[in-house]
């Protein structure tokens, strides 16, 4: 078939209107699109990261949520042993208290330092020196073995037991003990 | 054989250059290009409006957590103060030294034939609960027999066992030991007598605190 100069025109024609469709659609319809698809591809792939991050911390705060009310129950336990007040109301007498219960009359007790705990945030460590000026080693023992069972919060750092030329069964002793309080 | 005759040829030629005009034919061919392209920009505009449905339950679910995860880091770091509070009162209860165990030690391997005038313990590093804490413990006394000397070492190294037996690293040396002029009655005998003073060093790391007391307590 021979095409004639009209016809030939009009294939032209035809031909630019498709790639004019082409274009249009591509560049108007299509690209914005894709754009916006891959925009967002992007934007979810860069929030994905933080939303594995916020879910990973949302699971160790549960996680340590689970065993916080042990620790929680632990230091009230702990806070509970610790008096309310001053200690220099309440220790000297609780140490006094404890010696006499087991057969140690004379006790005297006070302090002789102060320092804040660095390993215990919110406490603070005194140091109490106790005097005994008259007591035998056996009552002596059993008292201490008891108070160390007892007090926990307490810790004897060294002592010194001297014995007395008048009284031979007797000794003096001097107790140099550290317990934690609260700030 | 009978002749036909077309006489209608040329309006026939005409109809059939219309029906394959190239202009119809790309019109047509245009139609059905849009119809393809219109198909495949709804298919695009689907896929879009998927990934941007995605992307609006991405982002509700963000800003569900990010609230969430800042109450969770704020939860997280109590709790991690409250735990690690926990276990340093822990460690610290645990790490105590229990001086009762090396009395009832010491009591129990002095003879009688041994008067102690004075002991005095200290434990090094004050403070800190490092297991490398150590011990340090001066006993000063008289011992009396034939050979007050030989006395004195024996007590010495009976220390060293017996309390080698409950704590780790001990060891026990004399600071002094020097024959004394003084003579003792002891047993309804006679005896001479050395002046001792024994310095015994050992790790912090002992036994469990005493459950009983002290089965016996010399002096």
């Amino acid at each position: 078939m021979k095409l004639n100069k009209d016809q030939k025109q009009k294939i032209i024609l035809g031909v630019m209107l498709m790639g004019g469709i082409l274009y249009v659609t591509d560049e108007f319809l299509l690209t914005p699109l894709a754009t916006e698809r891959a925009a967002l591809a992007k934007e979810m792939s860069a929030d994905e990261l933080n939303v594995r991050r916020m879910r990973g911390e949302i699971a160790r705060g549960r996680d340590l949520g689970l065993k916080s009310p042990e620790a929680k129950k632990k230091i009230a336990q702990i806070d509970s042993m610790i008096p309310d007040g001053s200690p220099i109301a309440w220790c000297p007498p609780k140490i006094a208290d404890t010696f006499k219960a087991l057969g140690v009359e004379r006790v005297a007790a006070r302090m002789s330092n102060e320092s804040p705990e660095k390993d215990l945030n919110g406490y603070r460590r005194l140091v109490w020196s106790i005097e005994l000026p008259q007591v035998d080693f056996a009552t002596f023992t059993y008292a201490l073995a008891d108070f160390e069972n007892k007090e926990p919060l307490f810790e004897f750092t060294g002592f010194e037991i001297q014995a007395q030329g008048d009284h031979v069964d007797l000794q003096r002793m001097t107790l140099t003990v550290q317990n934690i309080i609260k700030l | 054989m009978a002749l036909r005759i077309n006489l209608y040829h040329e309006i026939q030629r005409t109809r059939k250059q219309a029906q394959y005009d190239p202009l119809k034919i790309s019109f047509v061919f245009l139609c059905l290009v849009a119809i393809a392209l219109a198909g495949w920009y709804f298919a695009k505009l689907s896929e879009t409006n998927d990934v941007r449905d995605h992307y609006a339950a991405h982002k509700a679910e963000y800003a569900k957590l990010e609230p969430a995860s800042a109450q969770a880091k704020l939860d997280e770091a109590e709790a991690t103060k409250q735990i690690q509070l926990a276990e340093a009162f822990t460690k610290r209860i645990e790490d105590r030294f229990y001086w009762a165990p090396v009395l009832e030690t010491v009591s129990q391997v002095i003879p009688r034939n041994v008067q102690v005038t004075k002991v005095i313990g200290d434990i090094s590093a004050l403070g800190a609960s490092e297991p490398t804490r150590r011990v340090g413990l001066h006993i000063d006394g008289i011992t009396a027999g034939e050979q007050p000397r030989k006395v004195a070492e024996d007590l010495r190294l009976a220390l060293v066992e017996n309390l080698g037996k409950k704590f780790k690293g001990v060891t026990a040396s004399f600071r002094s030991l020097d024959d004394s002029v003084e003579r003792t009655k002891f047993d309804n005998a006679d005896y001479a007598t050395a002046l001792f003073s024994i310095t015994i060093s050992f790790q912090a790391v002992g036994p469990e605190p005493a459950q009983n007391q002290p089965k016996t307590a010399q002096r």
